[in-house]
């Protein structure tokens, strides 16, 4: 019987999962879902959808360089909550090149700002000194530019939040929009959750 | 005898939490179809494979969409994954690849798709998992 006392409440306690800081796959499904900010799977996931949306599109493969030429321009985070939008920009930017489907160009950039001064740097040296710094600049084949942003809603102790990821992709021969799509991620329950 | 039935409950609670949530895998045999490696039923039959299309893009990309049913009288959740491969076996990882979760109706079909990370991947691997019943870490 004194076996007994001991066994269970120490099964409670492992159900109970009195749980201490362990590493999680970071593209599993034990992850915090929150009600309160973008999670790193929302971001996957709409990085996921656009991805996908743009490479069915076709625009891409369609462009007279290949790999197309890309500028990256103003992505807004325009929700409630402060993070930066390269957690999503960044899974793009990267899907496309491991893909083969383009490259980034930092010779034209948003407000000037180089994302590597240093290579932008090396690069106007090489061109004095190959004689090529008079020559016009390659210039981005298509811009990327996007918004992130929210809606909120309750009823009783039911909260619901609702990220919207709009991304849109202009060729720059003709300023026309090319490519552009939506990604809804819907959250709804009473508190942050761990798993989906 | 209490301590018999004390002893069997903790048993079956610590079962339970050990979990029987296991992945459904559905890997495509070349032939535009797919093989399948079943060992959770529970989620078979909220989330069974029934057509599998697949298809290539303009430029050579491949592309997947795999019909999943519920045979379930009752709304469920299950989550998905598509992971690929080239023409050796090698994973191609995806920046993008995770976990997606998906609502689906009673008895209703929905489509899941997917478009390859590279020109590359000529085989693809859907992974099925039951939402958290139970919860078990890493799955």
């Amino acid at each position: 019987m004194h076996r007994i006392t001991i066994i269970v409440p120490t099964a409670l306690a492992v159900l109970a999962g009195c749980q201490s800081a362990q590493y999680q796959d970071s593209q599993g499904t034990t992850l915090i879902v929150s009600l309160d900010k973008v999670n790193i799977q929302d971001f996957a996931s709409a990085a996921d959808a656009m991805v996908n949306s743009m490479v069915e599109a076709g625009v891409l493969s369609k462009s007279a360089h290949q790999p197309a030429l890309l500028g990256i321009s103003k992505v807004e985070n325009r929700t409630d909550t402060q993070f930066d939008t390269d957690e999503l920009v960044k899974k793009i930017r990267v899907a496309l090149l491991k893909g083969g489907r383009a490259q980034v160009t930092q010779q034209l950039t948003l407000g000037n700002s180089k994302e590597d001064p240093l290579g932008d740097q090396a690069n106007q040296m090489k061109r004095f000194q190959d004689g090529t710094d008079h020559q016009p600049v390659e210039l981005p084949d298509f811009t990327l530019s996007g918004k992130i942003l929210f809606d909120r809603a309750s009823a009783g102790s039911t909260k619901q939040v609702a990220y919207i990821f709009q991304m849109t992709l202009i060729d720059t021969s003709n300023n026309r929009v090319v490519w552009e799509d939506e990604k809804t991620i819907v959250k709804q329950g009473q508190k942050n959750n761990i798993g989906f | 005898m209490t301590s018999r039935v004390l002893a069997s409950q903790s048993l079956a609670a610590l079962l339970l939490a050990v979990g029987c949530n296991t992945t459904n895998t559905y890997t495509s045999n070349g032939k535009g179809g797919s093989t399948s490696v079943v060992t959770n039923g529970w989620l078979e039959y909220k989330a069974t494979v029934d057509n599998v299309r697949e298809g290539k893009l303009d430029d050579g990309t491949m592309k997947v969409q795999v019909d999943v049913r519920s045979d379930q009288l009752n709304p469920q959740r299950f989550n998905y994954l598509f992971e690929w491969y080239d023409a050796q076996g090698m994973k191609i990882d995806s920046a993008t690849a995770t976990w997606q979760n998906r609502f689906i109706k009673p008895q209703e079909t929905i489509t899941l798709s997917a478009v390859a990370p590279t020109r590359t991947c000529s085989r693809w691997v859907l992974k099925l998992s039951d939402e958290k019943q139970p919860f078990t870490p890493n799955n």
